[in-house]
């Protein structure tokens, strides 16, 4: 759960951390019915990938918002700045993906870092097949646009 | 760096994958499970927002009551607009609160019509008088309402006392809070409602306040507005007040007497119309206005 949720966050360890414990604690919620459950990992990554991308998907400007404020309140979190920058010194990619939409960023990580065909992408995130082509083509331009090498060029 | 997409992506993915979760951030992680659940961040930021916009609202919501100036007199609440002119005061109605300031040099005003709720601090000096049809209110320090209609008028004290000095030379009546009176009185013995409560030991009966008299130029200003507004009986009450002002001159007060029959004519009451001018003519048989007064009587029977 914490390595589908760190993809997602592209190398952000708490908010993948954040994910992991909503996740645990829809599992915990299940309560006596996580017995009925027949493929618990399987589960697990479903319900993992749900998370990730409904908190992706929320706004970004009230995320922003709340940044700052929480910023104001809790002056021991790092600034976002220190986070993005984090993830550029991992990976440059990561920092490119991490400027993309809620939507392309989740169609890039489940294609190209969980490994998953396009149909497969397509059921786990709720999405059409035509919205996932969509979405990858758009993000795979945006890539192209900063100079990187995608395959059909 | 690579930038060939599938080659870092490929990169990327390895060194994600190789993150490790550590035993302490498993232990942190059982033990956030286990703990309490935290409230919202949002709700937690946005709790305090919250709350200082809900006191803002209703700090602006409960409007206090206005406090009476050092000399000046308030209406402290009421549905009527008050306009000064010279010292009358006209309550016509409106949807908000007025104060009223009569600065520090006046001492009294009058009430011509309306209602209203006075809020007045006591005076070291000359107390602050409120003319009204039959009398004087002679303010203390206190709060009180006043209702004024054509021809008669109420008083009602919530705090502190007030002095009522009838006009017709009856003895001087202090109201406490809680009591009220009425003009004019129904009986001669019946000056005071029951709600009255026993008067205080007498005092030496205080001279009734100068009332200021306008000078003609104001009457007549004020005529014509009253005229303009077609409030025809305040404009006769003024006039005939007027016309038995020994201050006056003799043409002064045939002008206001011609001034009386035009304004009754006006107001439909054309037969006391022609009767006065009948009388004005005997009293100034070479009136300056004869010619004019000579075309209405024409149209009198």
């Amino acid at each position: 759960v914490f390595r589908t949720c760190l993809k997602f966050g592209l190398g952000d360890r708490e908010w993948a951390k954040d994910r992991t414990h909503e996740v645990f604690l829809k599992l915990a919620e299940r309560g006596a019915e996580i017995r009925k459950i027949e493929d618990l990992g399987g589960w697990l990554y479903r319900v993992s990938v749900n998370e990730c991308f409904m908190a992706m998907r929320r706004s970004r400007t009230s995320s922003r918002i709340l940044a700052f404020l929480a910023l104001a309140w809790d002056r021991s979190e790092p600034p976002p700045e220190a986070k993005v920058q984090a993830r550029r010194d991992l990976s440059a990619l990561a920092g490119v993906l991490a400027e993309l939409p809620a939507k392309q960023r989740a169609v890039m990580v489940m294609v190209h870092l969980e490994g998953k065909s396009q149909n497969e992408a397509a059921e786990l995130l709720g999405l059409s097949k035509g919205q996932i082509s969509k979405l990858h083509a758009k993000a795979m331009a945006h890539l192209a646009s900063f100079e990187w090498e995608v395959a059909g060029e | 760096v690579s930038k060939h997409f599938d080659e870092e992506a490929r990169r990327l993915r390895t060194e994600l994958e190789a993150e490790p979760f550590t035993p302490g951030e498993l232990e942190q992680g059982w033990r956030r499970l286990s703990s309490p659940p935290r409230p919202k961040r949002w709700l937690v930021l946005l709790a305090p927002a919250i709350a200082i916009a809900v006191i803002v609202l209703l700090a602006l919501m409960i409007e206090p009551e206005p406090e009476p100036t050092a000399e000046g007199l308030v209406i402290a609440s009421g549905q009527e607009c008050v306009h000064q002119t010279d010292h009358e005061m006209l309550i016509v109605p409106c949807s908000r609160e007025v104060l009223f300031d009569v600065g520090t040099e006046a001492h009294d005003v009058k009430i011509r019509r309306g209602r209203a709720r006075f809020s007045v601090k006591k005076r070291s000096t000359e107390p602050f008088t409120i003319a009204v049809s039959h009398g004087w209110i002679v303010v203390i320090g206190t709060r009180f309402t006043v209702e004024q209609s054509r021809r008669s008028g109420k008083i009602e004290v919530e705090e502190g006392v007030v002095e009522f000095r009838w006009n017709d030379g009856s003895p001087a009546e202090r109201l406490p809070g809680g009591s009220s009176l009425e003009w004019p009185r129904a009986k001669p013995e019946q000056t005071v409602t029951p709600t009255v409560t026993a008067p205080p030991p007498p005092e030496p009966p205080a001279p009734p306040p100068k009332k200021k008299q306008i000078s003609a130029r104001d009457l007549m200003s004020r005529l014509f507005q009253l005229k303009s507004q077609r409030r025809y009986d305040d404009a006769i009450e003024l006039l005939e007040q007027g016309r038995q002002r020994a201050d006056f001159s003799e043409a002064q007060r045939e002008r206001l007497s011609f001034e009386l029959g035009t304004v009754l004519r006006q107001s439909g009451r054309t037969e006391d119309a022609c009767k006065h001018l009948r009388d004005h003519l005997r009293k100034y048989p070479s009136a300056s206005q004869k010619a004019e007064i000579d075309r209405i009587l024409a149209g009198c029977r």
